[in-house]
């Protein structure tokens, strides 16, 4: 394990009856990085979530932790979950602290910085308040101030941001940068995908079980250099697919989407198309890391490859 | 660790104790006990103030001794009547609280007296009953000459008592452990009940899972179970309070006194053991439902375990030492039942009769906690269907 890898997972499988929910896994997370781990809903995202908090064990491989012994580790992680929920009857502030003791977690500390995290988002009069009193956004807060109030050295959020209105997401963009850069590693899986290309340093994407694509942002998308034309215009009888450079092409009633080659001369293309071609607008773009999910959602990890 | 269970047992507890509803379920169960145990009695005795008036057609001459013989505390109004029985049948038709009775020769002849009633209903008649089949027996006696003194020593009732060498005189020494054991069982099955409940709202507020990255399964397990039984002693202390209070002040029972047996430490052990036993089953219970409303018959029918040692209660309160109370002190969930029984009722258990029941239950209590906890870490985080027994069984063989 490199000194600054937080969290290595090397190898893992876990197999369910006759499924195979994560198959030869590997990746690691540093300090101080936001590493984004994407796919598809059933990928075995959260398998892997689930083998690394030690909820399950994983049926081969091995995942280590820098910063605990074997078997302390728990203590060290948060854990945003996607399936999201609090104890219904009692107030916020007793079910953070009850969180954070069980992580170890001095209650005199905790309560200081619940009181901190509470104002921070917001929250400074709703200690009290039983959480079926809050609004699910507001409950949603509390869920994240629950799973940083002990000082994770390695922070999971499973779709932190999936409810959220646009405000208080920028607010929890800010506090997952923010623990970014005190050195917390941060391991994010959610499916906004630019969110995570706003947020995310280094990237997985795993489809059925298995990783296919892994690296830092930059060097993916510079590894998937290729371009998109999207054409604006009534284009349905005109070929496009034989132009030289276009990959593949997608339509739709009002809208044509050319995916092109690595490296294409885009003023060659535009003297390339057929005459006849209707453009009431035209954009060129680099193609997203969201064209790189769906692609690999669909057509799985050898689909992208090149 | 146990540490990490003891403060899931902490949380449980104090999370039901700061509960209102909780604190007040245990202030007024023994009080809506004591209002439907009394209501009863007292809606009966305001109708029993109305005397039962019964007209008597004496033709053998008896009326007499039985207006003297007649308590006040029976109740009942006695009146002679001249008439025919067609105008008196008519005159009492319909009147609950009215009847007659025809004493003459042919009542005798065929040694029955029938007690015709006016209206619905029944009356408590059977103190008079017993006094008029003393009447007539001396009537009958009477005409064959026998003497007054001789027919009074004959009619004297003889009292049947019966006496162990083994149990105290005193009653209440073996009912209050009993009625001890039972609350004891109450609490195993409401408590168990409570840990399922537990489980079920956990997974339902979708708690499950931040708790099981925080402590291990087995430890969520044990601190419910242990959380609950500490509420469980709560509510036993709660309603052993009031319990004592109203027999001291009600009937002047030092419950304390009868409840200070040596095998007071052994009831509390049994108590407990079936406490865990059936607390460990039914919080894997509740892990595997995703809502009440929704569990299938497979889980309906583990929730009636704890309920076993009811099958129990009349053969062992018949025999505590008999075959039945053998058989059951080693027959799975109803052994602690049985043996909180039996350690109430019976004088003569051995050393070998309490220790390979307890060794049974010791036993039986590591395997299910074993295999509860299975079905437990895998059920909790099953989300969206309750698991089938078959999957169940999967998970145990795991």
């Amino acid at each position: 394990m490199r000194l600054n890898e937080l969290l290595s997972v090397k190898g893992i499988n876990k197999t369910f009856g006759a499924t195979k929910a994560v198959r030869d896994l590997s990746f690691a997370v540093r300090e101080g990085e936001i590493f984004g781990l994407l796919g598809p809903n059933g990928a075995g995202k959260s398998t892997t979530i689930r083998c690394i908090l030690g909820i399950i064990l994983p049926d081969g491989g091995e995942i280590s932790f820098s910063f605990a012994e074997k078997g302390t580790s728990r203590r060290h992680i948060g854990y945003l979950p996607e399936e999201r929920g609090l104890y219904k009857d009692v107030p916020v502030l007793d079910i953070i602290l009850y969180l954070a003791s069980l992580k170890n977690y001095p209650l005199d500390k905790a309560k200081q910085r619940a009181e901190v995290l509470l104002e921070r988002f917001g929250l400074s009069k709703k200690g009290k308040a039983k959480v079926e009193e809050l609004s699910k956004g507001m409950a949603q807060k509390v869920q994240f101030i629950a799973s940083i109030i002990h000082e994770p050295k390695l922070l999971i959020l499973d779709e932190p941001f999936s409810g959220l209105d646009p405000v208080s997401q920028d607010v929890l963009k800010a506090e997952v940068r923010a623990l970014a850069a005190q050195g917390t590693a941060i391991l994010l899986s959610a499916h906004q995908m630019h969110l995570v290309e706003e947020l995310c340093d280094r990237i997985s994407l795993i489809n059925q079980g298995q990783q296919a694509v892994y690296g830092r942002m930059s060097e993916i998308k510079a590894r998937y250099a290729e371009q998109k034309c999207i054409i604006h215009g009534d284009n349905s009888r005109v070929n496009f697919e034989r132009l030289p450079g276009v990959r593949r092409v997608e339509r739709d009633t009002a809208r044509t989407t050319l995916y092109l080659q690595g490296g294409l001369d885009v003023p060659d293309l535009l003297k390339a198309l057929p005459v006849g071609t209707e453009i009431s607008e035209m954009r060129i773009e680099r193609i997203s890391l969201h064209d790189i999910f769906v692609n690999v959602a669909q057509g799985g990890a050898a689909h992208v490859a090149r | 660790m146990w540490r990490d269970s003891l403060k899931v047992a902490r949380w449980e507890a104090l999370k039901m104790l700061k509960n209102p509803s909780f604190i007040i379920s245990i202030l007024l169960t023994p009080i809506i006990m004591l209002v439907f145990g009394g209501i009863p009695a007292l809606l009966e005795r305001i109708d029993a103030e109305q005397p039962f008036r019964l007209f008597v057609i004496d033709q053998l001459g008896v009326y007499s001794t039985l207006r003297e013989m007649s308590p006040p505390d029976l109740n009942i109004e006695l009146v002679r009547y001249d008439g025919s029985v067609a105008t008196l049948t008519e005159e009492v038709r319909g009147a609950s609280t009215q009847g007659f009775v025809v004493l003459d020769q042919a009542a005798l002849a065929a040694r029955t007296a029938t007690i015709t009633l006016g209206g619905d209903g029944t009356p408590p008649l059977h103190g008079f009953s017993l006094l008029l089949s003393s009447v007539l027996r001396f009537h009958a006696l009477q005409a064959h000459g026998v003497s007054n003194e001789v027919m009074s020593l004959a009619l004297a009732p003889f009292h049947v008592a019966t006496a162990s060498l083994t149990q105290q005189a005193d009653p209440y020494a073996r009912i209050v452990p009993l009625i001890f054991g039972g609350l004891i069982l109450m609490t195993i099955f409401i408590t168990g009940i409570m840990t399922l409940q537990s489980a079920v709202t956990e997974k339902k507020d979708r708690m499950a899972e931040v708790l099981l990255s925080s402590v291990t399964p087995d430890n969520l397990m044990q601190g419910k179970i242990l959380g609950n039984c500490v509420l469980g002693i709560v509510q036993v202390t709660a309603w052993l309070v009031f319990g004592i209070a109203a027999a001291h002040f009600f009937y002047d029972i030092p419950v304390l006194r009868y409840l200070a047996t040596p095998n007071l430490p052994l009831i509390i052990f049994f108590a407990l053991g079936g406490y865990v036993l059936s607390a460990s089953v039914l919080v894997a219970m509740g892990a595997t439902i995703e809502d009440m409303a929704t569990a299938t018959n497979f889980q309906s029918m583990v929730f009636l375990l704890p309920m076993l040692p009811v099958l129990f209660i009349g053969p062992v309160i018949a025999n505590p030492n008999g075959l039945v109370a053998a058989i059951g002190s080693y027959f799975p969930f109803a052994a602690p039942g049985v043996m909180v029984m039996r350690l109430a009722l019976s004088t003569t258990l051995t050393a070998i009769d309490i220790a390979l029941p307890a060794l049974a239950m010791l036993v039986l209590t590591g395997l299910m906690m074993k295999l509860a906890g299975k079905v437990f870490r895998v059920a909790m985080l099953m989300y969206g269907k309750n698991p089938t027994s078959a999957e169940m069984w999967r998970w145990i063989r795991q």
